[in-house]
């Protein structure tokens, strides 16, 4: 029962394992070749093959202009919420103040609402103190939903970050600044890096907290495909979503590499 | 307090204002001003009130919506549950590089907008989506099913997103099954279904509470699935409020509907921790 | 006046509302390698991490190269230090590692090539330069990280159980490897470890810690031969120990009556009892000679001050240079050591037995409680 195999079984949990992980892949795998059509019906198996609906992206300058947009928002996002996210785990895991855990769960307390909640009163205070519809509201919201990732992915790299590194630097003349410029941040620095990918792909992602901060000159893309699709749904849905999954690979690749997926999520499947 | 001890604290402090700065700032102050809205009249500067709760609770719609709302989050529950078991136990017995292989399978489209991964549902399950194509180009029905746009749409969309939670939740349990606990069940010759029943299920109950939780509460608040696949039949807590607050600016409701979505979101899980929790689990799992 | 390289005067350290460190009192003389030793908890790791500059004082007066330490944080204090877990910088060649001190002494680039070379060749590892230090086995990492501590040529080597994480074999190869290096580069060193027999092979000194207080200061063959205190004498190699009253006592002799009604002659060495008191009565199973229960008359019979007990062998065990015997003795179990184990008649397992000791062999404290 308990052997153990490197290569997939076609056992019952076997099939049904590849059922659900083809589930949860089947709709991104339709949509790319769903993108080449000829025709103008959105259909799988495609008809024909055109870059077509590709060009006619550049037709609707909501798509062009709002991607760069979530592009310059979750730059930004990521940025600022993983230098404060990290300061907040380091003090937290360094200096151990009174009350860590209260405030760790302050800190990881936007998770736990949901986001649409979020969202509902980011929109009620900000119309009170003059930052609905701002690019600045939607930012401080996006990075409020992105700190508590990097707190927590920061804090799982520093669990394993052996504080004697740093007595040894200074036993050999390094002063702590020196100390955490050296020898500190470079080994956490995958942690950290993993952290602000993260933060990107959640501000870059976002719908519903979105939902109520933009305004018709500050619309994310996620944003502009879902009041698009709500409209119509072409072809043109297929190509924008392409390149979206093409960039968001790009960076699911970068993190496997430089951190491990799971080990993002908190699982410990290296564990045994 | 020694000297080096207060200055660590001031260090804390120091590296942790930022981060506090944007919690309060952006969740902590708007949900309190959030709550005044809800329970006082002229945008949270007037007398107290209760008519935004005593007007959801006496209208039929809004008893309805809710009601949707928990019906489909438990459907949710329930298909990640039945699907996402099988996958953790299969994880639970591959090796460690398999496992790692599985998790990244499913968490990957996790990082793809949930907006898009709904657009990929509407390809495949419209009337001349890839599922209805296939079964009439092979004579199976004559004319398409309704897969979208009704509440089994949204349950597959949900199911879609969400069943992640429930794979590693139990997996993680499961990981932590001692192997050796399957050799004595089998050394005393316990059968396969025994097994499962007497030391795999009860082993992992903690993983499944932590998975039903979890996928419960992000489906009952979730939107934009509802919103792309659902269609506008199939109308649920998230999406009314919304409308309330974006189409029709009644902002004291939007604000009553917010607060009850997550007070009848954390009802339910109370409640359902409360029932699971027995004696026995207690003892065995509080440590 | 001497110079001592590192002094300490009644430093002491509380951590809560316990004394960790009580009184401590030591000076080091320039090239000595002294040694901390005692179980966890005694104060050992605390005392160094306060000359290390981690942990301040709560008071009392620490010099090193007779320069207070007050107020100076372990970056300046121009130390050299091996952890237990090697701590090289996971992110730095092993070249980079090593001259990491010299960098921050902004050392001339030709000046720290040259040291750094110096340094792997003298522990035996020149051609590891440019590996990351996950590429290298325990022993190596060990290395590493002594080379490290030693290229700034500091004035003060601090060892903090180095060799503990090692396995065995390492553990005495890498022993010999430290001692060599020590008198080779005449580094003063303070090397804390809990295991006794590094402790002997590797200092001039060493001071045996027990809850936070210093119980002895000496040479390895005084702290053997002459433990100062119950302590010391159970906690350095083997002892058998019995629980007595003093009967009488005269011209630094004196009789003790064991609780199980042995009679016992003993010297008085570094603790002078009073007839009447209850005391605890130590003897070193090295010590203890064995005779056939029929034998009239020992070997060494005739000096007078013996002592002569009768046992039942109850368990030999054969431990490769020497064996080793648990004899019941009127119900408390003594062990005996011999390196000429004899497996012949009158000596098996259940036979009755004489042993012998000298009354010289025999240290006695005040009573303690277990």
């Amino acid at each position: 029962m308990m052997r153990e195999s490197g290569r997939f079984r076609l056992t019952p949990l076997g099939l049904i394992t590849f059922f659900v992980v083809l589930m949860v892949i089947s709709p991104l795998l339709i949509i790319v070749p769903t993108s080449f059509t000829s025709t103008g019906v959105l259909r799988f198996p495609p008809e024909g093959f055109s870059l077509q609906w590709y060009i006619k992206i550049f037709d609707r300058p909501e798509f062009v202009d709002s991607f760069w947009f979530s592009l310059k928002l979750a730059v930004l996002a990521a940025v600022i919420a993983t230098l404060f996210g990290t300061l907040a785990a380091l003090a937290l895991h360094k200096y151990r103040p009174p009350g860590s855990g209260a405030i760790n769960a302050l800190l990881l307390s936007p998770l736990t609402v949901p986001s649409l909640i979020i969202g509902i009163s980011a929109l009620l205070f900000f119309t009170r103190i003059g930052l609905a519809g701002t690019f600045t509201g939607l930012l401080l919201s996006h990075i409020l939903i992105s700190v508590p990732y990097v707190v927590r992915l920061v804090l799982t790299g520093l669990s394993s970050f052996d504080y004697t590194l740093e007595r040894a630097a200074a036993i050999l003349g390094a002063h702590p600044i020196r100390t955490f410029w050296d020898i500190t941040l470079p080994v956490i620095r995958p942690a950290i890096f993993s952290g602000m990918v993260f933060a990107f792909l959640t501000s870059f992602d976002n719908v519903t907290v979105s939902l109520f901060l933009i305004s018709p000159s500050t619309t994310t893309l996620p944003m502009a495909i879902f009041n698009y699709m709500q409209e119509s749904l072409t072809p043109l849905v297929a190509s924008i979503s392409s390149i979206m999954i093409l960039l968001s690979l790009i960076f699911i690749f970068i993190l496997e590499r430089v951190y491990g997926l799971d080990r993002l999520f908190g699982s410990n499947s290296h564990s045994h | 307090m020694s000297k080096l001890a207060r200055n660590k604290v001031w260090a804390a402090l120091l590296l942790l204002v930022p981060s506090f700065i944007i919690i309060f700032g952006v969740f902590v102050l708007p949900m309190l001003y959030m709550l005044m809205i809800s329970v006082r009249e002229d945008g949270g500067t007037g007398a107290w009130t209760a008519a935004q709760y005593k007007l959801f609770f006496q209208d039929p719609y809004y008893i309805e919506v809710l009601w949707r709302t928990v019906r489909l989050s438990l459907w949710t529950v329930l298909a990640c549950l039945i699907l996402g078991y099988p996958v953790a136990m299969y994880m639970a017995r591959a090796t460690p590089k398999m496992r790692g292989f599985i998790t990244f399978l499913i968490l990957s489209p996790h990082l793809i907008s949930v907006v898009i991964r709904n657009f990929g549902w509407v390809v495949i399950l419209s009337d001349n989506g890839f599922i209805n194509n296939t079964l009439l180009k092979l004579g199976l029905i004559d004319k398409p099913l309704r897969l979208l746009y009704n509440e089994l749409g949204v349950v597959i969309g949900l199911t879609d997103s969400l069943i992640v939670y429930m794979v590693l939740a139990v997996a993680t349990s499961l990981y932590a099954v001692d192997a050796s606990l399957y050799k004595a069940a089998g050394i005393l010759g316990a059968s396969k279904a025994r097994m499962f029943f007497s030391v795999t299920l009860p082993l992992s109950m903690p993983g499944i509470f932590a998975g039903t939780t979890l996928v419960f509460s992000l489906a009952m608040s979730a939107f934009v699935t509802p919103a792309l696949m659902g269609g506008t039949s199939v109308k649920v807590m998230p999406v009314i409020a919304y409308e309330k607050m974006m189409a029709a600016y009644d902002w004291s409701l939007g604000a009553a509907l917010a607060f009850l979505l997550l007070g009848s979101t954390l009802g339910l899980v109370a409640f359902f921790t409360k029932l699971v929790e027995t004696k026995r689990h207690k003892e065995v799992f509080s440590s | 006046m001497t110079q001592y390289d590192v002094e300490l005067q009644g430093v002491h350290k509380r951590f809560g509302g316990t004394a960790v460190v009580d009184n401590f009192n030591l000076q080091v003389e320039r090239g000595e390698c002294v040694t901390f030793l005692g179980p966890s908890g005694c104060g050992k790791t605390t005392t160094l991490n306060m000359i290390a500059g981690f942990l301040e004082p709560d008071g009392g007066e620490l010099r090193i190269k007779g320069k207070s330490m007050n107020g100076v944080p372990a970056n300046k204090r121009d130390l050299g230090m091996v952890f237990q877990t090697y701590s090289l910088f996971p992110h730095m060649t092993v070249e980079e590692n090593v001259a990491y001190g010299l960098k921050l002494r902004k050392t001339s680039k030709r000046d720290m090539q040259v040291r750094v070379r110096k340094v792997l060749e003298l522990v035996k590892l020149p051609h590891v330069a440019d590996r990351y230090p996950k590429q290298l086995s325990g022993g190596q990492r060990q290395r590493i990280a002594i080379a490290r501590a030693l290229v700034t040529e500091p004035s003060l080597l601090l060892l903090d159980e180095p060799l503990s994480n090692l396995d065995a074999k390492l553990r005495e190869e890498l022993r010999e490897e430290l001692k060599r290096l020590q008198q080779e580069i005449g580094v003063t060193t303070i090397f804390v470890t809990h295991d006794q027999e590094e402790a002997m092979y590797l200092s001039d000194r060493i001071v045996v810690l027990d809850h936070g207080k210093v119980e002895q200061i000496g040479a390895p063959e005084d702290i053997y031969h002459s433990p100062a205190s119950a302590f010391v004498h159970e906690f350095i190699g083997k002892s058998n120990r019995f629980e007595a009253v003093v009967t009488s006592q005269s011209n630094g002799m004196g009789a003790l009556v064991t609780t199980n009604g042995i009679t016992l002659k003993a010297e008085q060495h570094m603790y002078s009892f009073q007839e009447g008191e209850r005391v605890s009565a130590y003897i070193r199973p090295e010590h203890i000679r064995m005779a056939a229960a029929h034998e009239e008359r020992d070997a060494k019979a005739g000096l007078g001050e013996d002592n002569t007990v009768f046992g039942t062998v109850r368990l030999i065990s054969f431990l490769g240079s020497y064996g080793e015997l648990i004899v019941d003795v009127e119900g408390t179990p003594v062990t005996v050591r011999t390196h000429t184990l004899r497996r012949q008649a009158g000596f098996g397992e259940g036979e009755r037995i004489k042993l012998i000791w000298d009354a010289h062999d025999v240290s006695v404290f005040s009573w303690k409680e277990e």
